[in-house]
């Protein structure tokens, strides 16, 4: 069916850490907070705490989809082989749609805090441009190159951003945490599921996890990712949590990019013009494995090579960014986005997970009585 | 055979042509000698080229023993020749072609009346002749460790890396590139420690070249590498001999070429670039902090100038309060945007760099100090830019001559061009932009097939031992295992991490 993957295209098992961590941290970071304390207010820490467990299932249950269809590929072959070559075409272009929706979203909601906060007269689409050209450059590098920006995508914000969180416990009142558990189970149950879309970002590993060196030994590492972007967002609640006060949070748009204001250092101000500039790397990784893994899809389904389809999706993300200029239309493009997402990861990969063991334990009994 | 069969009839091979063709061509040249003499009753000829050939061997060994001993042995061939002739390997050849060339290197050819069709070659070349003799490694000066350099002279270049590394395990294997040139290639190794892929990828690559003349190693680096539209240099090339011998013993392959006091290195990685033979003469503690301050100079270097237009251009609001006052003060003269004046100055910088690299040394002096005291005050005082771009830039060129090898050294001066623009275009933002396009495009350089961004990108923690920090000796006796070097140490690691209790 379709050739394996030579091996000098692979990458470690370790590295799904960075792949899966930057792809989670996007552009959620910066105002997940709202909704959530919106919602459970001080005890906002427990639905991102749930939140990050439950994707911890869900990308068990992704590695046991993955590593125990025969094929042994990505999402695409196994479709193909279980529901044949038209329903799983279908099944495989809904896929399609939702990385590049994916790319898309983020590409939208970074360049709208651009709009906002650095370059409120600048054409919006110079910056599309820029960011397609250069994803262009990274795609056509092939995957591990992608998977090296990853790299720089995780460690460059992590040295240079994430320190500057912690500038605001200077004004910090411990006391808006309490009192603890305030909140009931349903509540927290509703607030851990908006959390959810937060850790979006493993669903790419459908389409990648053919390119990993021993595939199943990789998932301590998307275990390890998760629960690293898991840290992020407790720290960033509890911080978040201790600096504002509950009214006062549901009146700022980005509270993630308000903290990076708090800052102080004698020869320069506005730290959040730094931050949105350094952000550039952070978003950028989501946006070229959102698109080579659509790519990928278009490979597989299609037969057409990356090299073409590449050029054509990213003229067509361009485009389509021009008809996404107001506020309104990127949140509803964020809902979209989510939405989906929240049934792809946490409806259809476990439906589909228990379709395949069924068909299997089916296939295993007919075998054994002949 | 078919009728039209003449239309595949492939060329033959040109018949060989006699030896006397051969000398009838090299009589063109004037400096091309012939000398015919009877002695013994044995007619000689002897063919060589008077500029080739050292003419004190010539004399005491060739002449010298042809005349006096032959008339004792009246029955001599050429092949006994090596029994009278105090010469080493002396060949007797009939293809005219390998005549032909070792005439052309410096050799002697002898013939006899009774053996026409063959010639004796004896070499005589004068091989230091026009060359320097030492080197003092002027343009990777270290003050600390020894000073000799490699010199144009390939032999002696073996010669200074066997002298230091003494194990029959050093492996030199040579060829002959260039149609014209001819030139002496060298590939040297260390049998059981580089990666034998390696060394096959280079060979291969090294008899692919089709080039006419060799001037330099760096030419072979060209075109060797593994992408040519780059401006980073993917081999490391240095006249250093303990930088080549460290080299060779953590597993890479150096190609010596004879002509040039330059050995290219590969496969190399990025962070080989910053690091200097020096740092392995300091104390680590030492050593690491000059190469910590080397990587801050050219991060400084790429983004100073850049984050000046970004910031000035558009984040006005982050400049603190202090600090505006004394930026307006300085730039209230000047009329043009920041990118401007920022490029106005790099080009100064540039145009001054050139020069003073193109003219000789005393005057390159006398251009530096009015070109950088002179036109840099003189440009403020005319209002063309302000101060302290003057010494952003200024500080921004000296860093980028931190960089060990020259080579990177322009290269960083090269991409901060981009960096500015970009900088011009969107600010911040396009400052970043033109951090990833860097990051994705050393993410995909190769260096003989080895990922250039190695080991940080793919990730090997142990590597890390000497990049960043130059870490003690009882810490790095493992190789770099990135280069998957066939042994793993370079001495034993546990010997050198003895440690002894208080008073023991």
């Amino acid at each position: 069916m379709k050739q394996a993957i030579q091996e000098r295209f692979l990458i470690s098992p370790f590295l799904v850490f960075f792949v899966i961590h930057a792809t989670q941290v996007g552009i959620g970071v910066l105002n997940f907070q709202r909704p959530l304390m919106k919602e459970v207010g001080q005890d906002a820490w427990m639905a991102v705490l749930m939140a990050g467990l439950s994707a911890h299932v869900l990308i068990w249950l992704m590695y046991r989809l993955l590593s125990h269809s025969p094929s042994g590929g990505d999402l695409v072959s196994l479709h193909e082989q279980y529901f044949g070559r038209w329903i799983g075409g279908v099944l495989s272009l809904g896929l399609l749609f939702y990385y590049a929706l994916a790319a898309f979203m983020v590409l939208q909601s970074y360049i709208e805090i651009i709009k906002v906060w650095v370059f409120p007269l600048m054409g919006a689409w110079q910056f599309s441009l820029m960011f397609l050209l250069m994803t262009y450059y990274v795609v056509s590098g092939g995957f591990r190159v992608v998977v090296g920006l990853c790299v720089w995508g995780v460690v460059t914000p992590l040295l240079t951003i994430f320190p500057m969180v912690f500038f605001p416990l200077e004004y910090a009142q411990y006391r808006n945490l309490l009192p603890v558990f305030d909140h009931s189970f349903g509540q927290l149950a509703k607030a851990s599921k908006e959390m959810v879309l937060q850790y979006l970002g493993f669903e790419m590993l459908l389409m990648y996890y053919p390119f990993l060196k021993q595939a199943p030994s990789s998932q301590k590492w998307a275990h390890a990712a998760n629960a690293f972007t898991m840290f992020i967002y407790f720290v960033l609640i509890l911080i978040s949590i201790v600096f504002y006060n509950k009214e006062q949070i549901q009146h700022i748009t980005w509270p993630t990019l308000t903290l990076a204001k708090i800052p102080e250092v004698p020869f320069i101000e506005r730290m959040e013009y730094i931050v949105i500039s350094i952000y550039v790397l952070v978003v950028f990784p989501i946006i070229a494995v959102s698109i080579w893994a659509a790519t990928r899809v278009i490979k597989q389904l299609f037969a057409v090579q990356q090299r073409r389809s590449l050029p054509v999706l990213l003229a067509c993300l361009f485009v389509g960014g021009m008809f996404f200029q107001e506020k309104t239309h990127i949140e509803q493009l964020t809902e979209w986005t989510a939405k989906a997402g929240f049934y792809l990861v946490a409806v259809y990969v476990p439906l589909l997970y228990l379709y395949v063991w069924t068909a299997e334990k089916v296939k295993k009994a007919l075998q054994q009585k002949p | 055979m078919g009728l039209f069969s003449f239309w595949k009839k492939k060329k033959k091979r040109p018949p060989q042509r006699p030896i006397s063709q051969l000398w009838e061509k090299l009589r063109q040249s004037s400096d091309f000698v012939e000398v015919s003499f009877v002695v013994g009753g044995k007619e000689l000829s002897i063919y060589y080229f008077d500029s080739l050939v050292d003419p004190q061997v010539l004399q005491e060994r060739i002449f010298c023993h042809l005349q006096n001993d032959i008339p004792q042995h009246p029955n001599v061939r050429l092949e006994d020749l090596q029994q009278i002739v105090p010469i080493q390997r002396i060949e007797v050849s009939e293809d005219t072609a390998l005549i032909e060339e070792k005439v052309l290197k410096g050799f002697v050819a002898v013939t006899f009346r009774e053996q026409p069709n063959k010639a004796a070659l004896m070499g005589a070349a004068a091989e230091n002749l026009g060359l320097r003799e030492n080197n003092d490694s002027e343009n990777e000066f270290s003050v600390v460790g020894p000073k000799v350099g490699f010199v144009e002279n390939v032999g002696v270049n073996l010669h200074l890396i066997r002298r230091q590394v003494v194990t029959p395990n050093l492996v030199f294997r040579e060829m002959s590139i260039g149609s014209v040139s001819k030139t002496k290639v060298v590939i040297a190794y260390i049998d059981g420690v580089a990666n034998p892929e390696v060394i096959q990828t280079v060979t291969q690559r090294l008899e692919s070249i089709h080039f006419d003349v060799v001037f330099d190693n760096a030419i072979l680096d060209q075109l060797l590498a593994d992408n040519s539209r780059t401006p980073f240099p993917l081999f490391i090339s240095t006249e250093r001999i303990d930088r080549a011998i460290y080299a060779l013993v953590s597993g890479q392959v150096a190609i010596f070429c004879d002509g040039s006091p330059y050995a290219v290195i590969g496969p190399a990685a990025l962070f080989d670039f910053f690091t200097s033979p020096e740092d392995y003469y300091l104390p680590w503690v030492l050593g690491t902090f000059f190469r910590l301050i080397r990587f801050f100079g050219v991060a400084f270097s790429v983004l100073a100038s850049p984050i000046y237009v970004a910031v000035l251009t558009y984040h006005y609001e982050m400049i603190p309060e202090d600090l505006l006052g004394p930026i307006i003060y300085s730039r209230s003269n000047v009329p043009f945007p920041p990118v401007l004046e920022v490029l106005f100055l790099e080009i100064t910088i540039e145009l001054l760099r050139e020069a003073g690299a193109r003219l000789p040394t005393k005057v390159a002096q006398t251009l530096g100090i009015v070109g950088g005291i002179v036109i840099g005050q003189a440009t403020v005082d005319a209002g063309l830019t302000s101060t302290i771009l003057l010494i952003v830039v200024a500080l921004a060129a000296l860093a980028s001559f931190t960089t060990p090898i020259f080579k990177m050294s322009n290269t960083i001066r090269l991409i901060r061009f981009p960096f500015i623009l970009f900088a011009a275009c969107w600010g911040g933002i396009g400052i970043i932009f033109a951090v990833c396009g860097l990051l994705i495009h050393l993410g995909r350089l190769q260096s003989f097939g080895y990922p250039y961004l190695l080991p940080f990108y793919p990730f090997r923690v142990r590597s890390f031992r000497d990049t960043f920090v130059r870490s003690p000796y009882s810490e790095t006796a493992e190789r770099p295992m990135f280069l998957r070097p066939r042994s793993r140490f370079r001495y034993d690691p546990n010997a050198a991490k003895q440690k002894r209790d208080i008073d023991e």
